[in-house]
């Protein structure tokens, strides 16, 4: 069955799901890097500075591809699960390194 | 490389439609940057010399801040000793008049120098706020907002612009092997604006890149660096309050001096060590700082021609003041590590603050080729919307699109106009025009042509007059108030004078375009 054209109905969910869910996943991934790498969050640190560099380059990708989606809706599922998932690891994490770090 | 043909046309109308929302925000950002290249030697040109006795050389700098603590205590808490003293920056020694200050530009100080006899002379120096208000208008797009809040607006608009950048690369990029440099200035409208805005995007494409991902960089970093601290700080509190590179120095210095018995270096002593330490690097300032409780601080900014810095006119360190030990490299032009280093160059590629004075006139060409680009972005998408209509069966303008091509008129002569007046009501009252009555003119310019260009079917035209009459005005002005040897001078006069002749020729151009639809 041939797939039906893209097209850009729905823009505006598929914008905000890149806006929305999107900051939160590209932060997410931030966050999970910063973890594996050991950063400490300080700015003055070279690790902190590329990882808000990162931050910002996820973000603007999830913004470009968000509109390649069908529908809003997929861009909001997609993009929201991943995110849901990647701050779940960084939640577990956290955690491991708090009960290691006691 | 081929792109699928849904794709290209769902890329295509998201690049025309983000492209022409963000177009005229971008317009002010990168016209108003382009002239913020020069930020510093425009502010200098703008402000009145002061006069003061000839500056003590550096090995006597310590007896004028000796008597310059006595007579004024006030300046302990801050104060900069000027290493190369010169005819723009003639203190040896200077302080801040008033303690707030935040941001970017120069702020007013007292300057002390000391006269024959040996006693303290002072005076204020208030350096003109027209060319910070022009860096402003750049950081916030022109919006007239709360800095913090233009900030996030500005971050969201060039969220937009990256999305527009991507979009149009990927639908262009095939057909541009083709047919990069065929610009067809003849035949019709829409392939004229559509060849322009093709060849300026693909030549400045590397640009454009630096510059999207900097400047979300510049709106997001506080936001990011926040959800860091929370999530990744393990030392609570570590993270919060105060300068950052102050907290980096403080943090060095705090460990080794619980007692400041040692005696302060002198500045000649640090420049001697600053040489051994870090030859190529050239201090320009040594800035003390005292908190209470805290030991003195130096942060030293300088130059180095051969490498990338990290501000936008200066590299920085940081040395412990009692023993001349560097504390912080990180941002020493030269002497980064290869992380810090790369990450210098992505700033130094937005500021312009590598290869000196080429680089920052390579800058001001692209910047205003940047700002043309969006100029042209918005005239095609005119073009095309009005041949669409023409198609349709449709014999005049939609309202939709003379409400852009209006709109686009008067934003851009607005802003060109706008920083004209700035600069000649600099040049007219220098003392009269602070950063509140700069930011007043500049707005009051800005909209008045606006709604000029939108009032009636006349209004382009006038506003384009206007525009002509304030260029070649300032260019007036300029050649009037200056005739001096300065560079600066020169220079601003030739580029408003070739405003002044292209916005005359874009007056002639429309009265015949105007002639030709009223036949």
């Amino acid at each position: 069955m041939k797939e039906s054209p893209l097209t850009n109905k729905g823009w505006a969910l598929k914008t905000l799901a890149g806006l929305i869910p999107g900051a939160a996943l590209s932060l997410g991934v931030m966050v999970l890097l910063g973890h594996v790498c050991g950063s400490t969050g300080n700015p003055m640190t070279l690790s902190a500075q590329w990882l808000m560099w990162l931050a910002a380059l996820v973000w603007v990708v999830c913004l470009n591809v968000c509109l390649l989606f069908r529908t809003g809706l997929g861009a909001w599922l997609c993009f929201g699960w991943l995110a849901c998932l990647v701050w779940l690891i960084n939640t577990l994490m956290s955690g491991f390194n708090a009960a290691g770090g006691s | 490389m081929k792109l699928r043909a849904d794709i290209a046309k769902l890329y295509r109308e998201i690049h025309s439609w983000v492209g022409v929302v963000a177009g005229l925000f971008l317009f002010i950002a990168f016209y108003a940057g382009a002239i913020s290249m020069f930020e510093p030697a425009l502010e200098i040109w703008l402000t009145p010399h002061v006069t003061l006795p000839p500056a003590v050389s550096l090995d006597r700098t310590p007896e004028l801040m000796e008597k310059v603590f006595a007579a004024h205590p006030e300046s302990r808490k801050a104060y900069t000793i000027v290493v190369s003293p010169d005819p723009d920056h003639p203190a040896r020694m200077v302080w801040p008049l008033t303690a707030s200050h935040h941001g970017h530009g120069s702020q007013s100080v007292v300057m002390a120098a000391l006269d024959t006899q040996g006693s303290v002379i002072t005076t204020q120096h208030r350096p003109s706020s027209v060319a910070q208000v022009i860096d402003v208008l750049h950081q916030q797009m022109g919006l007239p907002l709360p800095h913090e809040i233009a900030m996030i607006v500005m971050g969201f608009i060039v969220l937009g612009y990256a999305v527009a950048l991507v979009s149009g690369t990927l639908v262009f990029l095939p057909a541009l092997a083709r047919a990069i440099f065929a610009v067809r200035l003849e035949g019709s409208v829409r392939r004229k604006w559509l060849d322009l805005h093709n060849l300026l995007g693909f030549c400045s494409l590397p640009f454009h890149i630096v510059m999207a991902l900097t400047s979300v960089v510049f709106a997001f970093h506080d936001v990011i660096f926040t959800v860091q601290a929370e999530f990744l700080s393990h030392e609570q509190g570590e993270v919060h309050g105060g300068r950052r590179d102050e907290r980096a120095m403080g943090s060095h210095q705090q460990t080794m001096h619980s007692a400041s018995e040692n005696r302060v270096l002198a500045p000649a002593e640090i420049v001697t060590i600053l040489r051994r330490e870090a030859p190529g690097f050239t201090p320009d300032t040594l800035e003390y700082s005292h908190r209470a409780g805290a030991p003195l601080m130096l942060r030293i900014a300088g130059h180095d021609p051969a490498h990338v810095m990290r501000g936008p006119n200066s590299g920085f360190t940081a040395m412990d003041p009692y023993t001349g030990r560097l504390l912080w490299r990180d941002y020493l032009p030269g002497y980064q590590s290869a992380g810090f280093g790369a990450l210098t160059s992505f700033f130094a590629l937005h500021f312009g603050s590598y290869g000196g004075a080429p680089i920052r006139w390579a800058y001001l060409v692209l910047g205003f080729a940047g700002a043309f680009l969006f100029y042209t972005g918005n005239r095609l998408w005119i073009a095309v919307r009005r041949r669409k209509e023409k198609a349709t069966g449709i014999e005049t303008e939609t309202r939709g699109t003379l409400f852009l091509s209006r709109l686009t008129t008067g934003c851009c002569l607005g802003c060109m106009t706008g920083i004209a007046a700035l600069l000649g009501g600099a040049l007219l009252a220098p003392l009269t025009l602070g950063g509140s009555q700069a930011q007043f003119l500049y707005h009051g310019v800005f909209w008045a042509m606006l709604l000029v260009a939108l009032a009636a079917p006349w209004g382009t035209k006038l506003a384009l007059w206007l525009a002509t009459c304030v260029h070649g005005a300032l260019a007036v002005v300029v050649l009037y108030k200056g005739g001096q040897s300065d560079v600066t001078n020169w220079s601003v006069a030739a580029i408003a004078l070739v405003l002044t002749l292209w916005l005359f020729s874009l007056t002639r151009q429309a009265d015949m375009s105007h002639s030709a639809t009223a036949r």
